[in-house]
């Protein structure tokens, strides 16, 4: 379970106040998949940094299986997002400098689990994602599509309760935009709570529990059930 | 664990960025390097300094002269003086010092300017009496021929070699032979002061001749000026800090019964003008066990109206003068590292600049911003380990080179050959930590700004 309560982010910029987020209240069930959509600038990627811990609120609770976010100390914030959380971006963000394989172990690095069980778990989640033969290449001798599954095992591979994935469509082509839907499909039939923030149609509402539409920092409209 | 994981991720880090690393490296290495190569300079110093002062005994050493009531000068008087009354250095007070406990050996300082004379040859030379256990008590050098002399009243000496290489004689052919020492004595005084009266007063053709005639009578009234002895051994003599071996060793016995003149030595002048009489020795050397307690010693001897000058009290003198110039030294090496600090502070302040989206993905795997911070530190302190195992190598063979250099040189200028740089063993953990200390503390600021890069703003950073 996910709750947010007034969830509030206001940022200055150039002497002026923005709120990116303004009054979240939202609740998530433990293995939901929820899709956020809503066009650029309104709070989409904010609530999903609030929601992993990277940022903290403004105004507001976040309530996780682990307690409030804003209550925990950095350290322990730190260990929810390296246990429980994955996350997906738009724009892969791999270690350019390190392999496949090395990308994907890093993930479970802060949740200590040794490097050799890492490693075995790494290669097992490239392979379960057809990059078995692509262990030991870099992101930059990959295709958009092999670094954003490379990016999905990185997400995947500590076994989190919850994906975060943030555009994760946006710079692929329509075959590897199914390929992600299916990801995502796989990882939340798995029990993961998904939380996907996109404006891509390919990513259709069939794959979602609950659709959530965002304007100006607030959820103007609400959707459930798949389609 | 996740500290060995950091190791392995810093060192691929820095093995990735090769040149860049190789350049950050080589600054801690010279300044590492210049550090310990004058540092080993000098610890070499006083390791000569040290080791010149033990092989002569110089550490178990005292020159005693007579006492004096209101005088400050370098040498010590009793602790509680008013319960010492000062009183002269004469045998009788050399006797009580050789009653000591732990007292191996009292002799007189005496020293005279003389004249070598043998065969055609004739040099000046300086004259020292010594009694023969000395030879067993103290170290005076090498012989190279024959032997020491074997008892005080016998009329041999010991010469130096290097009076002999000054004379241009062969040792095998002046040994065993008999060679003329003239001394300076108070008859010469004598009649040079009536030649002065003869020429002041210009006394008659007459009269003079009867005086010139008459001056021989003097040699009787004031004792022999020159004595022929035979050369009993040739030595390598050694000396040094205020210890100097003269170029002709003579008993102790024969030297006393020479006519000269009491003092030919600068120390000697002082420390009768000092007493104010003539009365006894100017100075006497003693010597104690390796194991008798040296200042005990000194405060028996003081309490005998005597005042003493410790060479260990020179030593320490000296000792505050290296530890000066290990500290002039010591700032030279650290400014030197400092220069190599501000480069990695430099090196990673870029690295950081470039790595901020890798922070920001660290972040959102779950490191924590200490993480980050140790992540950088690791890195920097391994540039400062790898500097300062250079920088010991490089230190290490300077010192080598340097050595090689000045020993040939000495020995080109015919003198001992020493080792003039010495890298005590506590050095290497020293430089590894002092290397590894400055750049821990020069990456702790980019590895704080690091640790404090806002992971949302990294994620978006191109």
């Amino acid at each position: 379970m996910l709750k947010t309560r007034h969830l509030t982010k206001v940022y200055r910029l150039g002497g002026q106040e923005v709120r990116a987020l303004d009054g979240v209240d939202l609740a998530i069930e433990t293995g939901e998949y929820v899709r956020v959509i809503g066009s650029s600038g309104s709070g989409k990627s904010t609530l999903l940094n609030l929601l992993a811990g990277l940022d903290s609120p403004s105004d507001g609770t976040i309530e996780t299986s682990e307690g409030i976010l804003s209550e925990m100390s950095p350290a322990r914030i730190a260990a929810y997002r390296a246990e429980q959380v994955g996350m997906v971006f738009q724009s892969f963000n791999l270690i350019p400098h390190r392999t496949a394989l090395q990308n994907v172990e890093l993930a479970m690095l802060f949740a200590r689990i040794p490097l050799a069980e890492r490693l075995r778990r790494a290669a097992a989640m490239l392979d379960r994602l057809g990059l078995g033969d692509r262990l030991h290449h870099r992101p930059a001798d990959m295709s958009g599509g092999e670094q954003q599954r490379v990016a999905f095992a990185r997400a995947l591979v500590k076994r989190p309760r919850l994906l975060l994935a943030d555009e994760p469509t946006g710079n692929l082509d329509q075959q590897t935009c199914l390929d992600v839907a299916r990801l995502l499909r796989e990882a939340n039939a798995e029990g993961v709570t998904v939380l996907l923030v996109t404006h891509d149609p390919e990513l259709a509402d069939s794959d979602a529990d609950r659709t959530l539409r965002m304007q100006y920092g607030q959820i103007v409209e609400e959707r459930r059930g798949r389609a | 664990m996740i500290f060995r994981e950091f190791l392995t991720i810093a060192a691929g880090n820095l093995w990735r960025l090769k040149l860049r690393t190789s350049l950050t490296v080589s600054g801690i290495v010279i300044g590492i390097g210049a550090l310990v190569a004058m540092l080993s300079f000098a610890f070499g110093l006083e390791k000569n300094a040290s080791e010149q002062f033990r092989s002569l005994g110089l550490f178990q050493t005292l020159r005693v002269m007579p006492g004096m009531t209101d005088r400050a000068d370098s040498t010590r008087a009793a602790p509680d003086s008013a319960a010492a009354t000062p009183r002269a250095l004469d045998d009788e007070a050399l006797e009580l010092i050789a009653a000591l406990d732990g007292v191996t050996l009292v002799y007189p300082q005496v020293t005279f300017d003389a004249r070598l004379e043998w065969g055609e040859r004739s040099a000046s030379v300086s004259a020292q009496a010594l009694p023969a256990a000395f030879a067993t008590a103290r170290r005076f050098g090498r012989l190279t021929a024959g032997s020491f002399y074997a008892a005080d009243s016998l009329p041999q000496v010991v010469l130096g070699q290097r009076l002999l290489d000054r004379m241009e004689i062969e040792a095998d052919s002046i040994l065993g032979d008999t060679i003329t020492i003239k001394v300076a004595g108070r008859g010469d005084l004598a009649r040079q002061f009536v030649r002065q009266v003869e020429h002041r007063l210009q006394v008659p053709g007459r009269l003079r001749e009867m005086v010139e005639e008459s001056m021989d009578a003097l040699r009787f009234l004031f004792g022999p000026d020159e004595a022929r002895i035979a050369v009993c051994g040739i030595a390598e003599l050694e000396g040094g800090f205020g210890f100097r071996m003269h170029d002709l060793l003579m008993p102790t016995g024969v030297a006393q019964g020479l006519d000269r003149l009491s003092f030919s030595d600068p120390l000697e002048l002082l420390a009768e003008l000092n007493t104010g009489s003539e009365e006894g020795y100017a100075i006497a050397v003693v010597t104690h066990e390796e194991g008798a307690d040296h200042e005990a010693l000194r405060d028996q001897i003081e309490r005998l109206g005597l005042r003493t000058f410790s060479f260990v009290d020179q030593f320490d003198e000296m000792r505050r003068g290296f530890l000066f110039m290990d500290m002039i030294v010591g700032v030279v090496g650290v400014i030197a590292l400092f220069v190599a600090a501000l480069g990695i502070v430099n090196t990673m302040i870029m690295s950081i600049t470039e790595r901020i989206r890798e922070i920001g993905i660290l972040r959102s795997l779950g490191a924590e911003g200490a993480h980050i911070r140790w992540m950088f530190l690791v890195e920097s302190g391994l540039i400062g380990l790898f500097g300062s195992v250079g920088g010991l190598v490089l230190g290490y063979i300077i010192s080598r080179v340097a050595s090689i250099v000045v020993k040939r040189i000495l020995i080109a200028q015919d003198a001992p050959a020493m080792d003039l740089f010495h890298m005590p063993i506590y050095v290497v953990p020293g430089a590894i930590a002092f290397g590894l200390a400055v750049s821990l503390l020069a990456g702790l600021y980019p590895a704080t700004r690091a640790a404090r890069v806002d992971p949302v703003q990294a994620l978006r950073h191109d």
